[in-house]
């Protein structure tokens, strides 16, 4: 298990390159890394030294903020067999989910004008994670059967739920703000 | 907890000798300088057996700098050259000064950019050169009371301190002669002195009240590991405003008039103070208004009439755990421990809301204006290299997120608030004009999407692109945080393999010259005694690279490196050897430049060597 800044994120973390991730797993070994490479174990050695642990630590920590998330390690493990596509500008070409999206989109923008905004939110909230858990599980299932383009499909819907709960944790913001 | 224990390669080469380290906490109002000795963490006193020093410095036309509670004395008398809560334009710029001229009441040099000069008698200062002020005084009290130079200190910040403050700050170290192991955030350094570290597991929130500013912040500790989560607060609220409005009461009350009596004004400050200082113990007190040596006025302030008074600010402090603890994703029950910072904790009302919203008591035991110094007192230690055996690692998260200006004003966020750091990301560019071969990068920071609601850190002018046709250069621009939260950048054209030169222009901070320059004019006899401290700082750096590198060669020379690599190593360790007792110092700094070049590889490997040795053959269980 070298510090190789050339790697994969699953090798350096001594991972089979597959979606489902022992998250506790995953936690343990990030802190044996950090426990032994975070800059503080050296801060009594030479400036290279602590150059070194400095790009090693962040090395560990981006694949760890990678490797952690499902939406990330979903983008990360396509871009590895080579599924290229730009997450930020695509979207799903499924037309029955973009008629869905358009209502979702005026779902969230219509909380504003609802009875109670925060209690819509929250139940909006809810409604997008049991939908995430199914798209996961589902993305799951054909990454391991290689549809890789249904599962870049998968990957693309989950992302529009990512930002949708963006949206509402943004307005959640703001009504909360209002009472400051 | 085998984990932990390992001490390859963070402990020193060397066998233990005890280096002086002190934690200081660099207030707005007060600072405190804390230090381990005989394995307790406590504050140090002056000569005077005072141990908080007021965070107040005032220049003379004799060039005389006061510094403390000597110049408080002359806040009123002096008010231009007497400077206070300096630590709020820290890493501001100029034009930033406009929206905080109402709470600093200096006079300000003429300028419409750059790190904003505080015009006094003995000439411009900068917030930095002030503070290095504050903090050279306290250093010299440590270094009184403990008896020897410091080999390094912690210096505490507000978790939501940014990229420019969180520099200002290192410069003004750097100014005193400080070495910093660590820019610690006031929470983390809070909870450590509680001993949080020690404890397997758990959520705290330290509710931070000051005479000015307000913070919460959630924290995480997992098996040694601290996290900040989240971080919130209110940067114009504190005790201040308990005054304020206690004072606001006795006019109502009174229908006193000050208009014209600022005298009159901060006299009824002063006595709504005193009030509140006296409500925390009694439950009830009497405010008295005198004048010459007759009594004008006498009111009677209950407790309750105290409580209903500061309420509404009360109330907003909890607005603000709400809001931070959901950000965090943590229910208010889930919270184990409640940490109590700052003076204004002290009031029963605030204790007893903070227990009511979390639904237990908060921890009590250590000074609330003490605790901060003393959590940094007990990191230093450890990052000293004083502590032997199990030691905790503090993971913090960068506070705001990290972005670069894009087309239409707005911001493209490179790294996202609260990712753990040290961190580094790359972002590619690519030119939009035929044959360009410059490009300028603007760094912002904060959760706005526009640039004018972020601030602006720095900007980046990349060149020596190589002609291409529009769109065709791939610049690769690395962004990195390291554990202070400190931003630095580099960049490289891809297709090509140059590296194009990144010239960092800080926006609010000063430029790496500025600083030698105050250091030098800080000298007497400028020159030389620059060349002898340069020359000694040299030598000193050299012989320890020798002396790591000879153990390290010693232990895993021969496992590690091949005989021509050993070879080149061992050129370069001679040619360091030959240099180091020349008087040049730049020959000595280039000669540890080529000898760690030479050495990156051995040292790369000795690192994978202890992280093999780590993870080879444990299991999960045994990490637990």
């Amino acid at each position: 298990m070298d510090i190789d800044l050339t790697r994969n994120y699953f090798e350096l973390f001594g991972f089979p390159e597959s979606f489902a991730m022992d998250q506790k797993e995953l936690v343990t070994r990030y802190r044996a890394f950090q426990s032994i490479l975070h800059p503080d174990r050296y801060s009594g050695k030479s400036g290279q030294e602590q150059r070194i642990a400095l790009q090693q630590t962040a090395f560990v920590n981006e694949a760890y903020s990678v490797l952690k998330s499902d939406l990330k390690r979903a983008l990360y493990l396509l871009k590895l067999q080579d599924v290229d596509f730009d997450p930020d500008t695509e979207t799903s070409r499924d037309t029955g989910f973009l008629m869905q999206q358009m209502e979702l989109h005026e779902q969230v923008a219509a909380v504003d004008e609802a009875g109670d905004p925060a209690a819509t939110l929250d139940e909006l909230a809810v409604e997008f994670r049991q939908q995430q858990q199914g798209l996961i599980s589902r993305f799951s299932e054909e990454f391991v059967q290689g549809n890789m383009e249904a599962a870049k499909d998968l990957a693309l819907k989950l992302q529009f739920y990512e930002r949708l709960t963006g949206q509402l944790k943004e307005k959640q913001e703001k009504l909360e703000d209002q009472l400051l | 907890m085998a984990l932990l224990q390992i001490s390859e390669p963070g402990q020193s080469t060397s066998p233990h000798e005890h280096r002086l380290a002190a934690g200081i906490d660099l207030g707005t109002t007060n600072s405190l300088v804390a230090s381990v000795r005989s394995g307790v963490a406590d504050t140090l006193d002056d000569a005077e057996g005072m141990d908080i020093l007021p965070s107040v410095v005032r220049y003379t036309d004799h060039g005389e700098v006061m510094v403390g509670a000597k110049a408080l004395g002359y806040a009123t008398q002096d008010p231009l050259n007497t400077l206070a809560s300096v630590k709020r334009m820290m890493g501001r710029s100029a034009s930033d000064l406009a929206t905080l001229e109402g709470h600093l009441p200096y006079r300000f040099a003429d300028q419409d950019s750059g790190v904003p000069q505080i015009l006094t008698a003995a000439g411009p200062v900068t917030s930095m050169e002030v503070s290095a002020e504050i903090l050279k005084t306290l250093r010299a009290r440590a270094e009184d009371c403990l008896g020897g130079e410091l080999a390094g200190a912690v210096i505490t910040v507000p978790a939501y301190f940014d990229d420019a403050q969180r520099q200002a700050t290192k410069d003004a170290a750097r100014l005193a002669g400080l070495n910093v192991f660590r820019l610690l955030n006031e929470p983390t350094a809070a909870a450590v002195a509680y001993g949080l570290d020690h404890q397997a597991q758990g959520v705290t929130v330290v509710y931070d009240l000051g005479g000015g500013t307000f913070d919460v912040s959630v924290l995480a500790l997992t098996r040694g590991v601290f996290e900040v989560l989240a971080t919130g607060g209110d940067t114009a609220l504190g005790g201040d405003d308990f005054d304020r409005q206690v004072a606001a009461w006795v006019l109502d009350q009174t229908g006193l008039d000050v208009q014209d009596d600022p005298q009159l004004l901060r006299k009824i400050l002063a006595e709504a103070r005193k009030a509140k200082e006296v409500l925390s113990l009694e439950s009830e007190t009497v405010i008295r208004l005198e004048h010459g040596t007759e009594i004008r006025e006498e009111i009677r302030l209950t407790r309750e009439g105290f409580e209903h008074l500061i309420g509404p600010y009360v109330r907003k402090t909890i607005a603000w755990c709400r809001k931070t603890l959901r950000e965090a994703e943590v229910e208010p029950s889930k919270v184990e421990h409640i940490i109590l910072v700052g003076g204004s904790t002290r009031i029963p009302h605030v204790r007893r809301e903070v227990q009511e919203f979390f639904g237990r008591p908060p921890l009590s035991g250590i000074d609330p204006d003490k605790v901060v110094a003393i959590g940094a007192a007990q990191q230093a230690d450890v990052l000293a290299g004083n502590v032997s055996g199990e030691s905790v690692l503090l993971l913090d998260v960068l506070p705001l997120s990290l972005g670069v200006e894009t087309m239409g004003n707005l911001v493209s966020r490179i790294i996202e608030r609260n990712t753990p750091i040290p961190v580094s990301r790359a972002q590619e560019f690519t030119t939009f004009k035929d044959g360009q071969t410059a490009m300028r990068i603007h760094v912002l920071q904060g959760e706005r999407e526009k640039v004018e609601d972020c601030r602006s850190l720095a900007t980046f002018d990349l060149t020596g692109i190589p002609p291409m046709v529009a769109g065709a250069a791939h610049i690769k621009v690395t962004f990195q945080v390291d554990a202070d939260g400190l931003l630095s950048v580099r960049a490289q054209e891809k297709t090509s393999g140059v590296s194009a030169s990144v010239e960092v222009k800080p926006s609010y901070g000063l430029t790496d010259t500025e600083i030698e320059t105050m250091l030098r004019d800080s000298f007497e006899h400028a020159e030389q005694d620059m060349h002898a401290k340069n020359l000694a700082e040299r030598q000193v750096e050299a012989r320890r690279v020798l002396e790591a590198l000879r153990a390290a060669l010693e232990k895993d020379g021969q496992a590690l490196l091949s005989g021509d690599e050993r070879e080149s190593i061992m050129r370069a360790q001679s040619e360091l050897e030959a240099v180091s007792e020349a008087d040049d110092p730049e020959r000595i700094k280039q000669a540890i430049g080529s000898l760690e070049r030479a050495s990156e590889t051995f040292v790369a490997r000795r690192m994978n060597q202890s992280v093999r040795r780590v993870m080879r053959g444990h299991r999960v269980e045994e990490f637990e």
